[in-house]
């Protein structure tokens, strides 16, 4: 039996699901030239582990859930849980902006880890794979966890 | 709202119906989704040459352009 | 032949139920006017905003400077369409498509005819761009349907191409199945992938629905 327009709605809706569905010549002309269209919608895994791995322990260092910490930045609640699974998928530079103003970091280097913006950096990329080797999902950050999340953190400093 | 409809008959030479085939082969279009395609075709070039464009062809291998004269 | 205007659902994000919405296949002087007075200041608002912080222009929404009153089809012109999706009395979104102006290049129907998705956009209170809540959700895909109806109304067997937006890539790569050609080299200097549904694709996007 075909699906009704109402059960067709109802799936769809869920496929699009915090996507970005537009389509033309956008504002492709701002783009600069060094950023090429598949480094902008495909972000390695390693650098996905790390961005999750920032968010989550800025989050509980601050002792924050994750609808608390949502609320403070003014981004969606499923964009927090999203980031802390590792899923990047649908993640704007808006919610990476807002992050990175209330950590109190670098937005571009932010969106670089988050693969919204070409990597201009190979040291970034270390670093970020030394902070994720050192920190785990604990519920409590451990001293070793908060040492390294601050010397990250350092490295991410606002230019 | 429903869009009104106005009905045509076209006689076409034996030449004209070849080409049009031909074209609804290559296509994978009916004779009437080809005509009515055309027609797009057509309006979209003339609004462009009335608006001071030109037409050409490009051959990319020989770098050359040929204008398409319009009359 | 797709019957317009025609009723649709939206879903509401923060109830998850579905609304009625209308879509129109064409851009009204309303439509833009609504455009003008309820989307503009909302996406001019949060542009200040990004500019005031020094957030580079190219990490902005990047449709922000549409200008959609230059974009609307001259009203005879036949191989241009635009639509208009509304819903509790608000525009929701707008859509340009054209029947001319591309030609399929996957390999199994290069060289046909295709409706061309110019522009496509939702209003910004339903993009995460804008807004921490976005208000409805389905607008892309009421709209994209439309433009597979008209292809199919147009004897294209549901074939549609476009450009996407570096972002939506995977709403239209990995959510609809459409086909990724990769970086167009021919068209926006190279920077914008180009996607293409088949015939099999579209059909399965529709999936049989029967839509009023």
């Amino acid at each position: 039996m075909n699906e009704s327009l109402r059960d067709w709605s109802l799936r769809m809706a869920r496929l699009e699901l915090g996507q970005e569905i537009r389509a033309g010549s956008f504002g492709f002309k701002d783009v600069p030239a060094s950023v090429q269209s598949g480094a902008l919608s495909e972000t390695g895994t390693e650098s996905k582990v790390v961005f999750a791995r920032l968010v989550e322990l800025m989050r509980r260092k601050r002792g924050l859930t994750v609808e608390q910490l949502a609320d403070a930045c003014g981004i969606d609640v499923a964009d927090v849980i999203n980031i802390e699974d590792e899923d990047l998928t649908g993640i704007g530079p808006r919610t990476v902006y807002q992050l990175a103003n209330w950590f109190e970091v670098s937005v571009s280097k932010l969106m670089q880890l988050a693969g919204l913006k070409h990597v201009e950096n190979a040291t970034l990329a270390q670093q970020g794979l030394r902070f994720a080797a050192r920190s785990n999902s604990m519920a409590s950050l451990t001293k070793e966890e908060r040492e390294a999340l601050d010397e990250f953190v350092a490295g991410l400093g606002k230019q | 709202m429903a869009q009104t409809k106005k009905t045509m008959t076209l006689n076409l030479t034996d030449a004209e119906m070849e080409a049009l085939e031909s074209l609804c082969d290559r296509k994978d279009m009916s004779k009437t989704a080809v005509l009515k395609q055309a027609l797009r075709l057509y309006q979209a070039v003339e609004m462009r040459l009335a608006g001071g464009e030109k037409l050409f062809f490009e051959d990319e291998g020989k770098r050359t352009k040929a204008e398409v004269v319009m009359l | 032949m797709t019957v317009y205007p025609g009723r649709r659902y939206l879903v509401d994000m923060g109830t998850g139920g579905l609304v009625e919405a209308e879509i129109f296949d064409t851009i009204s002087s309303a439509d833009i006017g609504d455009w003008r007075t309820t989307w503009k200041p909302e996406i001019d608002r949060v542009v200040e905003a990004l500019q005031a912080q020094n957030v580079p222009c190219h990490l902005w929404p990047q449709s922000h400077h549409w200008d959609w009153a230059s974009k609307v089809p001259p009203p005879v012109a036949i191989f241009e369409k635009g639509y208009a999706l509304r819903c509790e009395g608000r525009l929701q979104g707008l859509m340009r498509v054209n029947s001319v102006s591309q030609r399929c290049q996957l390999p199994e129907q290069q060289g046909s005819d295709c409706i061309y998705v110019d522009f496509i956009e939702t209003a910004p209170w339903n993009q995460a761009s804008y807004s921490a809540s976005p208000k409805y959700g389905l607008v892309g895909s009421a709209l994209l349907a439309a433009a597979i109806h008209q292809s199919v109304d147009q004897g294209l067997k549901g074939r549609l191409g476009l450009h996407s937006l570096p972002q939506a890539d995977t709403w239209y790569a990995q959510r609809l199945g459409l086909r990724d050609l990769g970086l167009d080299a021919d068209r926006y200097q190279g920077r914008l992938k180009y996607f293409e549904a088949t015939p099999e694709i579209a059909s399965s996007i529709l999936n049989g629905v029967k839509f009023p």
